[in-house]
């Protein structure tokens, strides 16, 4: 390739190496320089990633790599929204060069962490991603950004610690790094650590996945981070967790066959545990997001949730449970990244994602209303959007699994997500026009054209579902797991039902044009100006009449009992009991007398002496 | 296939027409329990030609004229998603779950229409609509379950043929505490007292509806058509086994009338407290059902 | 552009079988609508029912006087209703003042500020005049004999001056562009009439006003 006599695997590497340092130098000297060699970077290393070969090792240090349909899809994923989002950053000139290092060495992290097969390569890409994202995080510094990110930063390193105690055991008890050598030998683990290993594997990749009780970080992260990056943080990065999450639970545990657990309707009690654990994110972050003031809250809120649906899915493990959260995962990284940019737009825009601050945007961005509808329509999962399908799988994967109480848990979250999608496209497009936004533009050319590539495949997905039920099925079949299998390109069949996509969406537009039709049919009408509504009677020009602030009051009022539940609480008791503790032991050692110094120089060196005699013995 | 056709386009007209008399007829009936004498049956076929026949009508927006289109378009798929007396039409190609999405988009696209006409009743309406929502959705969800997984399938058609011959086949009797839980998510689903607070024209002005008069309010009149005969079919079916053209929408405006009688002489709940209602009472029955169901 | 036209045949027996009424209560004649509603009149037996907006309602019900600050809303909400509409007063305070006759503060003709299709004479009027209004009204409604609504758009400058007199049009019209040429008219007016004004030249304009007002 290129004459270069490189492993396409090499080449990847020097890709995102290269295209990171010259991106870092050269962007101190031209505003859009670097946009533009990130974007030339993605591209090359695009091209690169679909032409990989299956295998590639390195002798020293010893690190494997290859890739499979699994890592695949999420790396496309992860080029192809991460090529979009840099795309949007042509429209952020003024992020830093250090930005654009990290992004890029984020998006190669990533990569090369789907594409690792062994537990160091693994692991090293994995505190690269995590790194890189707490340097983006933190950006420029700032009170709240430090804050943000470092709250980050320990829920990464725990999850890192649990990740890789997790790997000590798996390492140790198969005596072999590779993935490979590792679901070979797991069988022989004794039951308990095998346990172990995977409960802590997913506990350390739920941090980043943003499970409840690990999400803490989140809200304030996706808050604080630079807005353009929150839509791959959300939409992409999540992802990898979720990407661990599969690994963990259907390669290592095989489906949790090998977990010596008893079953619950069907399904593993491991499995059945995960499903709470989604379902209640699912639902719980959903009711926090309905109450939120700030947009990229609300928004953060909402990615949690949907994460929950996706743990869910994985948590029934059934054929459909697993396509449906697949597919899920999917569905959320692209409208997720949509709504994020969008959101990017306005705050470029406007100046504030505090939502009563906004509204009325519909009259001055159009465009990026239309595609808020988009992002909603999917996120709310309404048919012929990409959403529909892979909410519609999980619900027949649980109500077949016999999933009672949880589905009534997801049917819940899922109906809360009306509530917080009008929220935030009311108060932001709808409504009263703010007197301070009187003139604000549409987005620039970057960012809108950013929400047309992402809602192709929204669409386009929507109606076929069946084009991403194929790559599903390939994945179960590769894992040996099981797939969905009765489908067609626009049908999808469970023994519940079925769902023709296409048929949806064609007849909604006959439905439309019936509607359109009534429209014609009726009498003339008159453009009125926005200040002229019914009001008693009274004029509102001088009133301020916007309704943004405490949309759900009386809601809010009624779920009282269920806001003050808080693992935050927990963790602030946690923080505080360290914190006492560590200062008695501070107090009681560093007495500040020299004869207690010496004592402990004495027994110190005595046990030195005990561990000297020990050690030639 | 042209029977089908032509039934399809014939069938929302036919509906309309019998939605447009059952909101005559309710009003009628309210009338007769208030000791009035009370307006014709077709009564509200004469305002839908009258709000069709106004003209300049206040027009806030693209999005807000779109709205009431979207949400006749929302309900008419929605109609031919439920096989109307034993006349499935797509009901083949999506099952409950499928419907309960579709019946959404006509809500969503008024929602947004509302929006745009920047009153902030209209606002305040649908916040309270969406409430609503979240609270009876969940109910009707507990009860959708507990029928799924009694029929075993979640497609309308296999659980009408289950439910063929006779009034004992019917789901109403060994789903009876589901039953029971829809009929009163039903209440708020039709808008009916005492879960009327999104529309309230005595305290927000109508709400959603206060911006929007003519042919706009005429187009969300034959959605409110559309949607009776909808929801309570989707009771008729799911719980009363369908039936013959006829039977069915007699079996439907006897759903409709046990809703009605209790909207005649009730008045309103807060928006919280319905919300609470729901998510203590009928959800309770639900579920006591949805576990009966669920172990046997 | 054709003369417009009230309208006839089918639309003309809908518009008069479906009036939806937009009360403002103002005086004592919102008293005498609950009986007209409830079971001893029952008005729906025509169609006739309470709207809550301009924008659904057909029929906008002045029930007895209007002070100058509630003429305000009354216009406003007369002009967002959607045409046809039409427009009822109650008592003789819609027609000539009534016991208001010598109030500083309230209106004593209507129909200088809103074309009136029908007055109930009466103070108050009983609802059984009430039900014999409506009647008419559907009556002459399915004849196309009421064209208000058309009357006040060819005659718009003169009502809007009309207004101006008493009232902030600029507030309180939807056209503020006519409102705010209007009120620019009459207020060079006004301020010409007290640039050369002798007392007896102000008294004479207090006068008019208050024959208008």
């Amino acid at each position: 390739m290129f004459g270069i006599n490189m492993n396409p695997y090499e080449l990847l590497a020097a890709v995102f190496g290269l295209g990171a340092i010259l991106t870092y130098l050269l962007g101190h000297f031209d505003r859009h320089l670097k946009t533009w060699l990130t974007l030339i970077t993605l591209a090359l290393a695009t091209y690169i990633f679909l032409h990989l070969p299956n295998e590639y090792s390195l002798e020293s240090p010893s690190l494997l790599f290859g890739i499979d349909k699994l890592s695949w899809l999420f790396g496309i994923l992860t080029l192809g929204l991460g090529t979009i989002v840099a795309f949007a950053l042509l429209a952020y000139p003024e992020l830093s060069p250090n930005f654009y290092f990290m992004f890029i060495l984020n998006i190669g992290a990533s990569i090369f962490l789907l594409l690792s097969r062994d537990l160091v390569a693994f692991f090293l890409m994995w505190e690269l991603m995590s790194w890189t994202i707490f340097a983006m995080i933190l950006g420029d510094g700032g009170a709240e950004r430090g804050r943000a990110a470092t709250k980050y930063l320990v829920w990464s390193a725990i999850g890192a610690a649990f990740i890789l105690f997790a790997f000590a055991i798996l390492a140790k008890s198969t005596n072999s790094f590779e993935w490979s050598g590792i679901v070979a030998g797991i069988s022989q683990m004794p039951s308990g650590w095998r346990v172990a290993a995977i409960a802590l594997l997913i506990a350390g990749f739920a941090v980043k996945a943003a499970i409840m009780p690990m999400h803490t970080w989140v809200p304030d992260a996706y808050a604080e981070s630079p807005h353009p990056f929150t839509a791959f943080l959300s939409g992409v990065l999540s992802k990898l967790g979720i990407y661990g999450i599969f690994l963990a639970f259907f390669v290592l545990s095989a489906r949790f066959e090998l977990v010596n657990m008893p079953k619950i309707f069907g399904t593993h009690i491991f499995g059945y545990i995960l499903a709470w654990i989604g379902a209640l994110t699912a639902f719980g972050a959903s009711l926090i997001a309905i109450k939120q003031e700030h947009a990229k809250r609300l928004l953060a809120w909402s990615s949690i949730s949907q994460l929950g649906y996706i743990l869910f899915g994985f948590g029934i493990g059934s054929a459909i449970g697993i396509a449906g959260a697949l597919f899920h995962a999917v569905s959320h990284a692209l409208f997720k990244t949509l709504l994020f940019l969008i959101l990017a737009g306005v705050i470029k825009r406007t100046g504030t994602d505090r939502m009563a601050e906004l509204g009325g945007l519909i009259k001055k961005m159009p465009l990026s209303f239309i595609f808020a509808v988009v992002g909603g329509l999917a996120l709310a999962g309404i048919p012929m959007t990409i959403g529909f399908p892979s909410k519609w799988l999980i619900y027949e994967a649980a109500i077949h699994q016999g999933f009672i109480f949880t589905t009534v848990l997801i049917f819940a979250a899922s109906t809360a997500v009306f509530l917080y999608y009008y929220r935030f496209v009311f108060s932001i497009f709808l409504g009263e026009l703010h007197a301070n936004h009187q003139d604000v533009k549409e987005v620039p050319f970057p960012i809108w054209f950013s929400y047309i590539l992402i809602s192709i495949p929204i669409f386009w997905l929507g109606l076929f579902p069946g084009k991403a039920m194929q790559i599903f099925a390939e994945i179960a079949e590769q894992f040996d797991l099981p797939a969905v299998t009765n489908f067609t390109a626009t049908t999808i069949t469970t023994p519940l039902g079925s769902f023709n996509a296409l048929i949806v969406g064609l007849v909604f537009f006959a439905s439309f044009a019936f509607g359109l039709l009534l429209y014609f049919i009726g009498g003339r009408t008159r453009k009125v100006h926005q200040y002229d509504t019914f009001l008693a009677g009274e004029a509102d020009e001088p009133v301020k009449l916007h309704y943004g602030q405490r949309f759900f009051y009386f809601l809010e009022r009624e779920l009282k009992p269920l806001y003050r539940i808080s693992v935050e609480k927990i963790y602030q008791f946690v923080a505080e009991f360290t914190r006492f503790v560590a200062d008695q032991v501070r107090k009681g050692f560093f007495c500040g007398n020299a004869q207690a110094y010496l004592y402990y120089m004495t027994i110190f060196i005595v046990i030195l002496v005990f561990a000297i005699w020990r050690i030639k013995l | 296939m042209t029977g089908q056709i032509l039934w399809a386009i014939f069938m929302p007209i036919l509906v309309i027409i019998i939605g447009l008399i059952y909101m005559g007829l309710a009003r009628k009936i309210t009338a007769r329990i208030h000791n009035r004498y009370g307006p014709p049956f077709y009564q509200n076929i004469i305002d839908v030609i009258k709000l069709f026949s106004k003209k300049d009508v206040a027009n806030h927006g693209v999005m807000f004229s779109l709205g009431p289109v979207i949400a006749v378009a929302g309900m008419v798929i929605s109609l031919l998603f439920i096989p109307i007396g034993n006349r499935p039409l797509l009901s083949f190609n999506g099952d409950i779950i499928v419907l309960l999405y579709l019946l959404v988009i006509a809500p969503l696209g008024m929602a947004l229409g509302v929006g745009e006409g920047a009153n902030p009743n209209g606002a305040i309406g649908i916040a309270r609509a969406l409430t609503l929502m979240l609270g009876y959705e969940v109910v009707l969800v507990i009860a959708a379950v507990a029928v799924m997984i009694h029929a075993g399938s979640a497609s309308f058609m296999e659980i009408i043929r289950q439910q063929q011959g006779g009034v004992a086949h019917w789901f109403i009797w060994p789903l009876f505490l589901s039953a029971l839980a829809t009929d009163i998510a039903l209440q708020a689903i039709l808008g009916e007292k005492p879960f009327d607070q999104p529309i309230a024209p005595h305290e927000i002005a109508s709400g959603p509806m206060v911006e929007y008069g003519g042919k706009f309010l005429g187009m969300l009149q034959i959605y409110h058509a559309i949607a009776i005969i909808v929801e309570t079919g989707i009771f008729v079916n799911l719980f009363l086994g369908g039936g013959s053209l006829v039977w069915w929408f007699v079996k439907s405006f006897a759903v409709f009338f046990v809703a009605l009688l209790i909207n005649a002489v009730m008045p309103r709940f807060r928006i919280g407290q319905a919300f609470k209602f729901y998510w203590t009472y009928p959800a309770a029955i639900g579920l006591v059902g949805l576990i009966i169901v669920a172990i046997t | 552009m054709a003369k417009e036209r009230p309208p006839k045949g089918l639309k003309g027996w809908a518009q008069g079988r479906s009036l939806w009424i937009l009360q403002f209560c103002t005086g004592c004649g919102a008293v005498e609508l609950p009986p007209v509603m409830t079971s001893r009149y029952d008005m729906e037996r025509f169609g006739i029912t309470p709207m809550a907006t301009p924008r659904q309602a057909d029929l906008l019900l002045i029930t007895g006087y209007l002070t100058v600050k509630t003429l305000k809303r009354v216009i406003r909400s007369y002009e967002q209703m959607g045409e046809p509409k039409y427009v009822i007063g109650f008592g003789s305070c819609t027609v000539n003042g009534g016991m208001y006759w010598d109030s500083y503060n309230t209106i004593k003709r209507l129909d200088l500020y809103l074309p009136v299709d029908l007055y109930i004479a009466g103070c108050m009027p009983r609802p059984e005049a009430i039900i014999e209004a409506f009647n008419r009204l559907i009556e002459g409604i399915k004849q196309g004999k009421f064209n208000g609504w058309i009357r006040y758009k060819e005659n718009l400058r003169w009502y809007k001056r009309n207004q101006a007199m008493i009232m902030d049009i600029r507030k309180w019209s939807i056209d503020k562009k006519l409102a705010e040429e209007v009120w620019r008219e009459v207020q060079e007016e006004r301020r010409k009439i007290f640039e050369q004004a002798t007392v007896p030249h102000v008294y004479e304009y207090a006068e008019r006003i208050s024959e208008v007002g």
